[in-house]
């Protein structure tokens, strides 16, 4: 997937809210890109939804305050996500019927690559790095796994480090919604991981 | 507060993203600059959704004052048939003498 590198000049009235747009969506796009891939389990779907999520952020939210962008970022992501599951869902139901059904699989060589290709490549003790890949793989496998709600929430409070109350707009719920499935999912962690509790 | 786990599986998380490969990270700068190539400029100027939004409303409220002023008791198309009438009522207030009198006058032909 090729994307040409577009840039077109904005009014001068606008190349500050540009500039402010482009540093927000660079500040998040490597965390985006390394949740919607967690949770799709596949590169090339992670990163259609983040295509996709910072296309409607900057098409239907750009005039709103800065502040306001990570949220609404967020909230994005997860719905793009939540599309991706649906279409895959379908895909899965009715199997050849649909178009381009047959030639995607959950997982793409990307991100079932052989981990010493990065362990070689990557600087100090071998071993150590190792150990990291496999914690990340697992991890991500499991974080995969999550229900919906409860993937939502721990991806939101522990990876992207939002407050309860923040997670709860974002979501769309209320606190104590965020604190049963941001509990729930942390236990499935646990245990899934072998971590004592 | 968080527990040791959760720092643990946060630094993991965060780690994990300073290890994307340079080729994702071209990738994702130029998903970012297509996102804000398509940004509808009216989306980042203000001022001109503004007006865009005002020319429809200051027509449509010029059109509704206009359909006021013209059904309106008030206004002097409407107003004119009234004094018709009214200057009928008067002609008919006028001639009331004449009717009163053909009427006792008609009795008084048929007896």
């Amino acid at each position: 997937m090729d994307i040409p590198a577009v840039k077109r000049n904005l009014p001068i009235e606008s190349e500050q809210s540009r500039l402010a747009l482009d540093g927000f969506l660079a500040s998040v796009q490597r965390r985006a890109f390394a949740m919607a891939r967690a949770a799709a389990g596949n590169t090339d779907d992670a990163m259609d939804v983040v295509q996709d999520s910072m296309l409607q952020l900057v098409k239907s939210y750009a005039d709103r305050d800065a502040e306001e962008w990570r949220k609404l970022f967020y909230r994005i992501l997860n719905n793009k996500l939540n599309d991706l599951f649906r279409r895959r869902k379908l895909r899965q139901r009715f199997g050849g019927i649909l178009p381009g059904s047959h030639s995607q699989s959950s997982m793409d060589t990307d991100s079932v690559a052989d981990p010493f290709d990065k362990i070689a490549a990557a600087d100090g003790d071998p071993a150590i790095h190792l150990q990291r890949e496999r914690t990340i793989t697992s991890l991500h496998l499991h974080i995969s796994r999550l229900p919906r709600r409860q993937r939502e929430a721990f991806m939101l409070r522990c990876w992207e480090g939002f407050s309860t109350i923040e997670t709860a707009s974002t979501m769309g719920c209320s606190e104590g919604s965020v604190k049963t499935h941001y509990s729930r999912a942390l236990n499935a962690l646990r245990s899934q991981l072998g971590k004592p509790t | 507060m968080k527990t040791q786990f959760e720092q643990d599986l946060q630094s993991d998380l965060r780690n994990c993203e300073q290890g994307i490969d340079a080729e994702h990270i071209t990738r994702l700068a130029n998903i970012r600059q297509q996102a804000l190539s398509a940004a509808p400029v009216s989306s980042v100027s203000a001022p001109r959704r503004l007006r865009r939004f005002l020319w429809p409303t200051a027509s449509m409220t010029l059109a509704s004052l206009l359909v006021l002023v013209l059904v309106s008791p008030l206004s002097p198309f409407t107003s004119a048939p009234m004094n018709e009438q009214v200057s009928d009522n008067f002609e008919l207030y006028d001639d009331l003498e004449f009717y009163y009198w053909l009427a006792d006058n008609e009795q008084d032909l048929r007896g």
